[in-house]
Formats: structure tokens, C-alpha cells, sequence
């Protein structure tokens, strides 16, 4: 363990305070998708091959009143529990409403907020049905239209999977929009970006969220293999952000642009990937293994492990664990570049596992940090130069 | 590890001090993208997650239901005073 906070930064000695509100977990560790950059099944840690196929009610079961347990002690009145994978619709709707009630019956003393993440292939209208009964609500994995998606999301045979993930892009965005968080789409430097937002926009969405690919210094992201000064990715977010800040009404959040609008106007958290807010999630693996956030798996085999499972130990105790506390002290886990960087405030040193060495661990700069720096340059220009240009409150005075 | 960028060479042009905002003329940023922002901003009291989880990577949360999204409920709020009370923050005290 000690080798593991050293890859994380040294020593965080002070309890982590922040008691963990979404709680991943991974209730089929298997997927019908053969997607070429999954950071579970073709990256360094193979993890999954020990797991069992789907979440067994038993461990559902000792789940719940594990969180319980840390709901009652944090007097947190609603936490979120999020339906993952591999996929968890290969599990049925059957299985899931059985999971569903499980958890809820072993933890009276919380309301659990359902969500979920999909490739779409298996969502129908009975999974429908199933969101309406239990409120959950799903973000669908594509990467936009048919040749982005299949440039990467084939199935274990290669073959397309672009109809299946369009079907469930109709199906949420007509009857089943009140259950659909939104889209997420990884993006690939080959597509186009202004087509690729144009056609996910089409289904009107109430999110997307456009994903650097996962990658760090050993393990370079396409486009940046010879290059890190280069900024191909916000070359590429910057394409769609002229278009997406100046259409109006303007009802699509997109998830990276929100954030730094909101971080530069004084947001206190944001989503995971930005700022240096404590991270208050916490994966649970289909065996009940208590783990680390499961991207950790692009940098070493066992980076996510914390030794801790669900039968055996609390989710306060997960708060005690090495790697929880760096997450939960991010200044802490940044290099000294980072720390000196005003910029560090919006940025957070750029998400945790893109800024992985072997020799450094996490104490680098991010592997996209000239792509982040020229993407908060023009987003936080542009957000600055439309303030500036309202009205005061002084010239309104003296009309 | 080669060509690492410093990232203090592209600090040029990012200013991260933001004059005061005047809440009563923000209504021109109505249905814009901007305004959505500053809308959940002062509707969650700074925390955009607070309607869902933070989680990047992995999935796409209730954030983005839309019952608290539109700009004429945050619109409503104006009379709030909390809400007005925000106006006369400075931006470094807003700025962590």
C-alpha cells in the first residue's frame, strides 16, 4: 500500500471527510461490446476475467446495508446508485428490478436515486417500462453518427452496433426522455466535430458529454503520440463550442464547457473530471470489492484496488484507504507545476488518470494540459468578453 | 517524457478575476448558453453537481433533468434574497 500512496503522491495523513454520495456499481462485470479504447476490458488492469458475471442479490443485499450504514452516519437523506457495468442491461429487467428491490430493502433509512450508463443495444421498451417503475434514469454511449460510432463500438465479432445504440437514441428522446440523463461520446480526432454535435444535437439531449480518450504519459492518446504541445482536442471541442455558445435558446448542457464556464464563475464543485473538489464516489465491484474510480484501470494493473470489500468492511472504512484520501485531497496528488498554475483552479491538474507515469505516478501535468489550457483560454475569453459588454448597473442608473 | 508542456506558457490570455456582476442586467443572457450556467449557478448555490452525481467519465447523471433548467425558473428567483445578496459579492470573494 505504501508503494501505491507513493503513486499517488506520498502520505495524505489527514481522515477524509467527504462521505461518498454516488456509489458505481458494477452489477454485470461483462459486456456485449468490443469497444477498442474500453478502459475495463482493453487497458492494463484485466480485473474483470476474476469477476463474476452479474451481482449476485446476496451481495446486492449486504450492498444496501453497507450504504445505509454510510447514509445513516453522514445523515445523507439521498445518495446515488449507479447501474454500471460492463453492461447492466444484459442482465434482464427481471434481474434488475430484483437487484432494485434488494438494495432498497436492505436500506430503509436513505432514498436511492437509480441511474445507469448503456450502449443502448439492449434498451427497449420493457427496460423502459422498468425506468418508469423505478425512476432510473440513463446515459446512452455513442460516439456520434454511424462512422464515428463504428470506427470503435463493434460488437465481439466487429460487426456494427450503430443501429441498435440509434434505437435507443429514439426511444429516449421520445417516451423515454424523463429517463435519459443524457449522451456520452468519446471523441475520436478523425470525425468530424460540428457533424458529429449536429447530429447528436438533432435528438435534442439534455447533456453530452464529449470525453477526452483515456490515455496518460506512458500510454499516449491519438494525435498526441509524438506531441504533447499540440491541442488537436481543444482544436477539435473548441469547433463545436463556437457553435453550441451562440445557438439560442440553447437547451443542451455540454458537460465540458459547463464545467468551466461554472468553475471560472465560482462553481464549488463540478463533475469529476475538473477543479479540485474531494471526489465522493466510490466503486463497487459485481463481487462487492470496494474500488477506486474504475478509469484508474488505463494506468496499472491493481490501480482501482483497495483491499476492502462489502462483506468485510464499511464504506467508512474505503474513507481511511490511501488512494481515497489523495482523491479526496486533490491538491495534494499534484505535481509541482501544477500547483505553481493559476489556472489549477479550474483545470484540477486534468482527470487523475490522464496524468499517470510510471516514473512520476501522478504527479504530472495531464497528458492533455496544452489542450486544456488553450480550451479554458478561449471558453473563459469568451464568457469574459460577454460579461464585460452587459450593461452596468451604473450606465442603467443614468438613462 | 519529451516536448511536456509548461503550462505557465499558456496562462497568456487567461484572466481568472472577473469584474462584479450586476444580477439585474443578466437578463439578456436569457436562453443562451451562458445564462443556462449562470441560471444553475445561483440555483444550486454554486455546486452545478448538486442535481446529480459528479461523475465524469462514467455516465450521465440527473443533472440534467429538466425541471430546474429553465432560465425562467432561475429568472423567478431573482426576488429570492440570496439570490440578491450575490450581487454584491466581489469576484475574489466569489473565486476560491
Amino acid at each position: 500500500m505504501g508503494e501505491v500512496a507513493a503513486a499517488f503522491g506520498g502520505n495524505a495523513e489527514d481522515t477524509a471527510a467527504e462521505p461518498f454520495k454516488s456509489f458505481i456499481c458494477k452489477v454485470a462485470s461483462r459486456c456485449n461490446l468490443d469497444c477498442d479504447y474500453c478502459y475495463v476490458y482493453h487497458h492494463a488492469d484485466q480485473s474483470w476475467r476474476d469477476q463474476p458475471q452479474r451481482m449476485s442479490l446476496a451481495t446486492a443485499a449486504q450492498l444496501g446495508r453497507r450504504i445505509n450504514e454510510h447514509a445513516v452516519a453522514h445523515g445523507l437523506g439521498r445518495v446515488d446508485f449507479i447501474l454500471h457495468g460492463g453492461e447492466p442491461l444484459l442482465l434482464g429487467v427481471d434481474y434488475l428490478r430484483a437487484l432494485c428491490e434488494t438494495v432498497t430493502a436492505h436500506a430503509p433509512d436513505v432514498r436511492i436515486r437509480w441511474n445507469g450508463q448503456t450502449n443502448g443495444t439492449e434498451f427497449t421498451d420493457e427496460v423502459l417500462k422498468f425506468c418508469e417503475e423505478w425512476d432510473v434514469c440513463f446515459g446512452l454511449s455513442i460516439d456520434g453518427p454511424r462512422a464515428a460510432n463504428d470506427r470503435h463500438r463493434v460488437d465481439h465479432a466487429g460487426r456494427s452496433t450503430f443501429d441498435q445504440a440509434e434505437r435507443a437514441l429514439r426511444l429516449l428522446s421520445g417516451r423515454g426522455r424523463r429517463h435519459w440523463g443524457g449522451v456520452l461520446a468519446v471523441i475520436d480526432l478523425e470525425s468530424d466535430p460540428v457533424e458529429t454535435y449536429a447530429y447528436l444535437r438533432a435528438f435534442e439531449p439534455p447533456s453530452i458529454d464529449f470525453l477526452l480518450p483515456l490515455g496518460h504519459h506512458d500510454m499516449r492518446p491519438p494525435g498526441k503520440e509524438t506531441s504533447l504541445s499540440g491541442t488537436p482536442y481543444a482544436d477539435w471541442l473548441l469547433a463545436i463550442f463556437d457553435v453550441w455558445y451562440h445557438e439560442r435558446p440553447q437547451p443542451i448542457r455540454i458537460r465540458r464547457f459547463r464545467d468551466v464556464i461554472g468553475l471560472y464563475l465560482g462553481a464549488t464543485r463540478s463533475s469529476e473530471e475538473w477543479g479540485l473538489q474531494p471526489v465522493d464516489f466510490i466503486v463497487v465491484e459485481s463481487n462487492g470489492e470496494i474500488q477506486a474510480v474504475d478509469t484508474l484501470k488505463v494506468t496499472y494493473p491493481g490501480a482501482c484496488r483497495l483491499g476492502m470489500d462489502v462483506f468485510r468492511h464499511s464504506f467508512d472504512d474505503a474513507l481511511t484507504s490511501p488512494m481515497v484520501r489523495a482523491r479526496q485531497q486533490n491538491w495534494r496528488t499534484l505535481g509541482e507545476t501544477c500547483r505553481r498554475c493559476d489556472v489549477v483552479r479550474i483545470c484540477g491538474g486534468g482527470y487523475f488518470p490522464q496524468r499517470y507515469s510510471r516514473e512520476d505516478g501522478f504527479q504530472n501535468v495531464s497528458v492533455y494540459c496544452a489542450d486544456l489550457m488553450k480550451l479554458i483560454r478561449v471558453v473563459t475569453g469568451t464568457v469574459r468578453r460577454d460579461l464585460a459588454a452587459l450593461p452596468r448597473q451604473t450606465e442603467r442608473r443614468t438613462r | 517524457m519529451d516536448e511536456v508542456p509548461n503550462p505557465e506558457d499558456g496562462l497568456d490570455g487567461i484572466e481568472l478575476e472577473i469584474s462584479e456582476l450586476d444580477l439585474s442586467t443578466i437578463d439578456s443572457l436569457e436562453g443562451t448558453a451562458l445564462g443556462t450556467i449562470l441560471g444553475d449557478l445561483y440555483r444550486a448555490e454554486r455546486d452545478i453537481t448538486v442535481d446529480g452525481s459528479p461523475l465524469g467519465q462514467i455516465f450521465s447523471s440527473h443533472s440534467s433533468h429538466s425541471r430546474f433548467s429553465s432560465f425562467s425558473s432561475f429568472s423567478s428567483f431573482s426576488s429570492f434574497s440570496s439570490f440578491s445578496s450575490f450581487s454584491s459579492h466581489s469576484s475574489t470573494s466569489w473565486a476560491r
